[in-house]
């Protein structure tokens, strides 16, 4: 590993392994109606990360993340559906499925910059969710069930799905930081911060931009896919709801865009959140919304953030130093 | 014949249209903000619409003034409290704090006037028409369209002949050059803001005016607003207007052919439109008829 980054490789890999461990024994612990609840919050936890990848990492902010999310689940149920396939096996496929939808959408969604790039991905969601809603083999307003997971038991069911949704997990944690700790990570960081001097330096910033898209939609699509076929239903107006950005955005900005531990603390600031207010309908929403914006005033970086600079922890930090200000920091020590 | 109609009620819509998105566009050529609210704010104007209109004399229609100068302290003050402190370099703060408004002031409108569908009552001005050609056309959705091509022109030459207008413009160009003249630019930005506003806000009440609104119009009205700017080519007053008319038109005739489809095929005029000419109707004006 680099000498420059400010993480440290060995304490990640044992929170990896001791993870990994625990994620792989809680079925035979944990209750089936509590494990439907961490799939749940292991999804919703990877469509905020997704999210957070994109406009982090790769510096292109979307609107419409709920294009993926619904488009992840409608392959596997249709396709399941249809050809008596086992949704199961279908699942990573619907990953490839959203990958190769967003990879034909970015010619055209990258002629457009910052806003009018995120609203034109909001623009295909509407699309896609009108277009679903008018025809009558995709089950039009009222959706789609699931029919091969019927006839299964019921906690083999949840464990199939608790495993996906742990793997989704593993791979938006501690995926996202070898990704980070990359040369492939470097040049995605390097076309956020500035495209001209990364291209300067010889990255080939459409096709490194393109990458990152593609990956971070495919996620969202699996993870998609994942959640609704824990609820056994998918209907046009859930799938694509423009209130999972809602929620997508303030788990990423609550907890700081651009990190791996933030979004890990605003998913459950989310979850409590909705705990508390349940029924409270509108406030709790109107709460989120004022969050985002009393944040982006006052800690732009989100609670990691502060943390990170109060407390100079940095867990999973892949920021790197230069070797001169390596140097200069132990001048001054 | 049925179709002629249908292209003058599409022509008719079409002006309100290019009207939300010269809000949009406006403030995004001054100060490169996108107010992602724009589209919330939009029907909170429809909203003070329709409680001022059985206040206002004369003609209801005129509620338009009112809400104007109303919506140009919200965004004076939207500006000043909040978008201002988030300018910079990087747009990622400044979209975000939009969004957050956005959320609050949609589910407020909920909580405060319950999700049923609205409409300002204009009077027997609805339903009164008239004869152009042989095919018979609505009065309001006409007068609507003059209103919208007042609102341009006007802004069109207040904008080159004011000294306001000029000192926007300036600004538009380069802010830093502008504060160098001893001009504070984000006072200006306040301004630009609320000139935006006030044009989406008589937007949202002309629209609430011909249909029906809800607390959650506002996403739609966004998208429409944002597919006009994009449609015009970022920046461009009258490719914005044409960009509006093709929306309209576009809107009207798919819903003759397929009721159901809602906003789908005006979504798609505009991809086709972004994949064929993707600096909008003005670059595909520059390269075919000035040849640049």
């Amino acid at each position: 590993m680099t000498p420059f980054t400010t993480s440290h490789p060995r304490l990640v890999a044992a929170l990896a392994v001791l993870t990994t461990a625990a994620l792989v024994l809680a079925p035979f612990f944990v209750r089936e109606a509590n494990l439907r609840l961490m799939i749940e919050i292991f999804t919703v936890f990877t469509f905020a990360q997704s999210w957070n990848f994109l406009a982090g990492y790769v510096g292109l902010m979307s609107f419409g993340q709920q294009l993926f999310i619904g488009l992840g689940a409608y392959f596997v149920f249709f396709v399941s559906n249809t050809l008596g396939l086992s949704p199961f096996l279908l699942l990573p496929f619907s990953f490839v499925f959203c990958a190769g939808f967003a990879a034909l959408a970015a010619p055209f969604v990258f002629r457009l910059r910052d806003a009018y790039f995120a609203i034109s991905i909001w623009v295909i969601a509407e699309v896609v969710r009108l277009f679903i809603s008018q025809r009558d083999w995709l089950g039009s307003v009222s959706g789609l069930p699931l029919v091969a997971t019927r006839g299964m038991d019921r906690s083999f069911v949840a464990t199939t799905n608790f495993y996906f949704a742990a793997a989704l997990v593993l791979i938006s944690v501690f995926g996202l930081y070898a990704l980070s700790m990359s040369r492939l990570g470097l040049a995605l960081s390097a076309v956020r911060d500035n495209e001209g001097t990364a291209a300067a330096v010889g990255i080939n910033v459409w096709w490194t931009r393109f990458f990152g898209f593609v990956l971070g939609c495919g996620i969202a699509g699996m993870a998609g896919a994942t959640y609704y076929m824990s609820v056994f239903h998918v209907e046009p107006g859930g799938a694509f709801d423009p209130n999972w950005m809602v929620v997508m955005m303030f788990i990423v900005i609550i907890g700081g865009v651009g990190t791996i531990e933030g979004p890990i603390i605003g998913t459950a600031i989310y979850f409590l959140l909705r705990g508390w207010l349940a029924g409270t309908g509108n406030l709790y929403l109107m709460l989120l919304g004022a969050a985002a914006v009393v944040v982006m005033l006052v800690a732009p970086k989100g609670i990691w953030g502060v943390v990170r600079t109060r407390f100079g922890i940095d867990l999973f930090g892949t920021r790197r130093r230069s070797p001169v200000a390596q140097k200069f920091h132990q001048g001054v020590r | 014949m049925i179709w002629l109609e249908t292209i003058a009620n599409g022509i008719f819509l079409g002006g309100l249209y290019a009207l939300i998105g010269l809000g949009l566009g406006f403030a995004f050529g001054v100060m490169r903000v996108v107010n992602v609210a724009q589209g919330d704010f939009i029907v909170a104007a429809a909203f003070i619409g329709l409680y001022l209109a059985p206040w206002v004399p004369i003609n209801p229609i005129l509620v338009i003034v009112p809400v104007a100068v109303i919506a140009f302290l919200i965004g004076i003050a939207l500006q000043r409290l909040l978008i201002n402190r988030v300018l910079g370099h990087d747009q990622i703060p400044q979209i975000l704090l939009t969004f957050g408004v956005a959320i609050v002031l949609r589910n407020a409108m909920v909580a405060g006037f319950g999700a049923n569908s609205q409409s300002i009552d204009v009077g027997a001005m609805r339903f009164l028409g008239f004869n152009l050609l042989g095919i018979r056309l609505g009065v309001l959705p006409a007068v609507i369209l003059v209103i919208a091509l007042l609102l341009f022109a006007a802004l069109h030459l207040w904008l080159h002949r004011s000294r306001l207008g000029r000192l926007i413009r300036a600004t538009a160009d380069d802010y830093q050059v502008v504060q160098l003249q001893g001009v504070s630019y984000r006072r200006v930005f306040a301004i630009a803001m609320g000139i935006a506003m006030a044009l989406s806000a008589v937007a949202g009440v002309l629209l609430a005016m011909r249909g029906s609104f809800t607390p959650y119009s506002g996403a739609d009205r966004l998208l429409i607003a944002f597919e006009v700017v994009v449609i015009g080519g970022l920046g461009s007053f009258w490719g914005m207007f044409f960009g509006g008319m093709l929306l309209g038109i576009t809107q009207l005739v798919a819903l003759k052919l397929d009721p159901a489809s809602g906003l789908m095929y005006g979504h798609i005029v505009f991809f086709i439109i972004l994949i064929l000419s993707p600096n909008g109707l003005a670059g595909a004006f520059r390269r075919v008829v000035l040849r640049k």
